[in-house]
């Protein structure tokens, strides 16, 4: 028992296992040794690697590619400016109230609604290329890239800025 | 002390009166910018009075027609034609006649009636529209129109005009330019008329222009044995 005792460095595990005498207290003194070093050890590792996550997640953030803790996508938001709604409710809404507002302009000739795919563009195409789509961080094909959803709308509605469709020649 | 907290409670009051004042007229523009429009009503039918008499031999209509809702022009049969000239010939007398032919804008409409999926709707001012979110593109409503009027787009389509979407896949016709109308100007064909042949406006108003010109001058329907009770008449046919 003694021998074992000795030899346990760093493998507690082991003498816990095995059975011995429980009044043999210089076997118990240095088990609780082992156990607060082997404790101390993890305890260091998690922290490195915490810290070495943390410096990854800030590279990632300054290149541009992810922005926010959840990887969100970073998005080109044009003009930007006061939106009709507060953002976060327009993330999870957008589509319920410009279907809404599609369907009374569409059946019954209301026009001038603030929810209308025409006014998203006009203040959220990109300042460079007048555009919602088209590139990674557009602002409509941005997220619904990262979200894996097809956006139907502009393959009939107009993705561009009026001041971009005006300086085109008409056919 | 208390003369300190008056002059801050004083500071507080104009800052908030002067922010009230620079935002105010932001946030009623805002509103008014953002003023919806009414939902359009069947107390109004709109309806044209076509006058072939004066029909001369141009297409300036035509041509209206294509730069307002961002047609190609083109004449293949797979290119959307949303109005079009056509020339007719009396064999037996010799007399020959031009008048644009479009959309009549039906009360009764067949297009409607065939629908199989409530695409193809009339307005309750009586515009017949396609909806092209619902329409699947079976082509009925094509079949269906005595007058031709309506194309399906078989080619994706690239920079439509914000006001008139437009897309593969889907049936479209004249829409009595509806953004144009909802924005109270007149359809672009009309407007651009050189000879005024083309007279839009109200049918259920007895003192509009084209209530008073069809209650003195004779007109007719194109197909009336149809009994579709069309909103386009035609003079001189």
């Amino acid at each position: 028992m003694n021998l074992l005792c000795d030899q346990s460095d760093g493998a507690a595990s082991y003498s816990t296992r095995l059975p011995h005498n429980g009044n043999h207290a210089s076997c118990r003194r240095a088990l609780h040794l082992d156990l607060l070093v082997t404790v101390a050890v993890r305890i260091a590792m998690v922290l490195v690697a915490m810290l070495c996550m943390s410096s990854i997640a800030s590279a990632a953030e300054s290149n541009g590619s992810v922005a926010g803790s959840y990887g969100m996508p970073k998005l080109d938001i044009g003009k930007g400016g006061h939106c009709v709604a507060p953002p976060e409710w327009m993330r999870i809404n957008h589509m319920k109230v410009l279907f809404k507002q599609r369907d009374e302009t569409v059946h019954q000739g209301i026009r001038g609604g603030k929810y209308s795919l025409k006014n998203c563009v006009e203040c959220h195409a990109s300042l460079s290329d007048n555009s919602v789509i088209g590139r990674p961080d557009s602002f409509c094909e941005g997220c619904h890239r990262y979200e894996a959803v097809e956006i139907d709308c502009f393959e009939c509605h107009s993705s561009k800025r009026s001041v971009a469709l005006v300086q085109e020649v008409p056919k | 002390m208390s003369g300190t907290s008056e002059q801050r409670r004083q500071f507080l009051k104009t800052s908030v009166g002067a922010a009230a004042v620079a935002i105010a007229p932001g946030m009623l523009m805002f509103d008014m910018a953002h003023g919806e429009t009414e939902a359009v009503s069947s107390k109004v039918r709109w309806g044209m009075l076509i006058n072939t008499a004066n029909c001369a031999d141009c297409d300036k209509c035509v041509k209206a027609c294509n730069k307002e809702n961002g047609l190609s022009g083109g004449l293949s049969p797979t290119d959307s034609q949303w109005i079009r000239k056509v020339e007719l010939k009396d064999l037996r007398t010799g007399r020959s006649l031009a008048l644009p032919m479009m959309c009549q804008h039906c009360a009764e409409p067949p297009c409607v009636d065939v629908c199989p999926t409530g695409a193809s709707f009339k307005r309750a001012d009586g515009i017949v529209l396609v909806d092209k979110h619902i329409c699947i593109g079976c082509r009925y409503c094509m079949m269906a129109c005595p007058y031709k009027a309506r194309s399906f787009v078989h080619e994706p389509l690239h920079d439509q005009k914000p006001d008139v979407p437009r897309g593969k896949g889907v049936v479209e016709s004249c829409t009595m330019c509806v953004q144009r109308v909802d924005a109270g100007k007149i359809p672009a064909c009309a407007e651009a008329c050189p000879n005024k042949s083309i007279l839009f406006g109200n049918l259920n108003d007895p003192n509009s222009e084209i209530s008073n010109k069809m209650r003195t001058e004779a007109s007719t329907q194109v197909r009336a044995d149809l009994g579709l009770d069309t909103g386009l008449r035609y003079q001189g046919i």
